[in-house]
């Protein structure tokens, strides 16, 4: 299991509480603080890098089930979230998508030297953004292998798709899910993003991201520059099939701030 | 209330459709899955079986070919062609219907079909197809494939097609039920993906009220084949 070592208590089911918009949650606490799934003590531990802290509660904006002042407002049905179209252009669907930054990847479980993972990568300098997201955006890498239709969320960008709209200045985590059995770079233009993998305030800022399948990972955007930018798995045959999708940034209007 | 740029340019409108759905692309695929020399004890007979379609990922139109040209005898034996219009209706199949034509001389007759096509699980390719010719008789077809991987490169495929009218065609020397079954496997090498060339058998099996007619016609019900043929696509 791959979040075996994480001390969950015995009720919480590991991967309970992802569809939780996060928005209390997230802004109230810093959310990569328990690493350990709601146990309490663990919560002081930062420093991960000695072992390679599985469970580094990217899931969990929400921090964990026993923080005070979250009381039991976390879901605890456990469910993935699948709710996009399942047409033609979805044939397969993560039954438990995990965390999988600390694993090398496909072919590199057993080598004799050492693979490096995601989860051992930290920025050198504090990442220039500290706040904690605001707001959680969900997004699955879809698939149908057969026919070769690669989609977000069910959906080619020729399909006629609304952009992903950020705010300027906002802070937002972006969750991405792999229904697919392919592992996808996905690629954000104009903007970096700080990996949400345990690193604290050193989290690694990157632009692309390869998202293993059955992988659900989340990384956060400070989204500071206005414009529309493109974001699409590197892979360019995908994104030629339809996983593109647009991030536009506004100027955020006043009367528009909630 | 336009949100951003991209919004105006979702609403402009060459050809009569927003701008991300001209972008989607058509593709197209052409593929002879038979292409053989076929020989049994004292005749041949050259024998194609190809497709294509053409079109993007929700709407195709599909070609289908099918035919067998006796050597000896120096006639069309049979010659179909079908032409199909192809919407997926799962992740692994998809409908079709369309119109087919049999063109070899004697046979000449028109069928509205309606038929699926895809991926089975345990990856047998499956084409199966109900007719209706103009003279009001119903047919059907199955037709499935299994490619198993002996290396890379060396494919061993066996094929079996069931055959079944509902009606009888005496002219044709069809009848009732199961009229024809046919199995083979071929064993190809795929020098590169797209072209290989095979070896194989084929046996060809009329049932029924149709083994009837043939014996009465003083023709054995049942053949079995060398074939040695190539099979390539695009």
């Amino acid at each position: 299991m791959k979040d075996a070592g994480a001390a969950a208590p015995s009720s919480a089911d590991p991967h309970a509480g992802h569809r939780q918009a996060a928005a209390q949650a997230a802004a109230a606490e810093d959310p990569h603080a328990a690493h350990n799934h709601g146990s309490p003590a663990a919560a002081a531990a930062e420093d991960h890098s000695a072992h390679q802290a599985p469970a580094t509660g990217e899931h969990t904006g929400h921090a964990g089930h026993s923080m005070p002042g979250m009381g039991t407002e976390a879901p605890m049905d456990g469910m993935q979230r699948h709710d996009h179209p399942n047409g033609p252009g979805n044939s397969s669907v993560a039954m438990q998508p995990t965390n999988r930054l600390n694993e090398p990847g496909t072919g590199l479980e057993n080598v004799p030297h050492r693979a490096l993972t995601y989860a051992q990568l930290k920025s050198l300098d504090p990442n220039p953004d500290l706040r904690p997201p605001g707001r959680e955006i969900e997004l699955h890498l879809t698939s149908n292998m057969e026919r070769f239709m690669w989609s977000f969320d069910g959906k080619k960008f020729s399909d006629g798709v609304d952009p992903i709209v950020f705010y300027k200045d906002e802070r937002v985590r972006l969750t991405m899910v792999n229904d697919s059995m392919m592992a996808h770079p996905i690629h954000l233009h104009g903007m970096f993003f700080d990996v949400v993998n345990g690193s604290g305030d050193h989290k690694p800022r990157k632009h692309t991201i390869i998202v293993k399948p059955g992988e659900k990972l989340s990384v956060d955007i400070t989204a500071d520059a206005v414009g529309d930018w493109a974001f699409h798995c590197h892979l360019l045959y995908h994104m030629h099939a339809g996983m593109f999708r647009i991030v536009s940034v506004l100027d955020r209007k006043p009367e528009a701030r909630s | 209330m336009p949100l951003t740029n991209i919004t105006t340019l979702r609403r402009c409108r060459p050809l009569g459709k927003s701008c991300a759905a001209s972008m989607a692309e058509t593709n197209f695929f052409v593929q002879a899955d038979r292409f053989e020399y076929q020989r049994n004890k004292g005749s041949n007979a050259l024998l194609w079986d190809g497709q294509g379609w053409i079109g993007g990922d929700y709407n195709r139109f599909w070609l289908k070919t099918e035919g067998e040209y006796l050597g000896e005898a120096g006639k069309l034996e049979d010659a179909e062609i079908q032409g199909l219009y192809s919407r997926p209706i799962s992740p692994f199949f998809d409908f079709q219907a369309g119109v087919r034509q049999d063109l070899q001389p004697g046979a000449r007759r028109t069928f509205g079909v309606v038929g699926v096509q895809g991926l089975a699980p345990y990856w047998f390719e499956v084409d199966a197809g109900l007719f209706i010719s103009h003279d009001g008789d119903v047919s059907a077809g199955v037709e499935t494939e299994y490619e198993m991987r002996l290396t890379q490169r060396l494919i061993l495929q066996p094929r079996a097609e069931l055959n079944f009218a509902l009606h009888d065609v005496e002219r044709l020397a069809i009848g009732p039920g199961l009229s024809t079954a046919e199995s083979g496997a071929r064993l190809r090498y795929e020098f590169k993906r797209e072209f290989a060339p095979y070896i194989g058998v084929a046996w060809v099996r009329a049932a029924g009220a149709t083994a009837d007619f043939l014996r009465r016609g003083g023709k054995t019900p049942s053949n079995l084949s060398i074939v040695v043929g190539i099979r390539f696509w695009h």
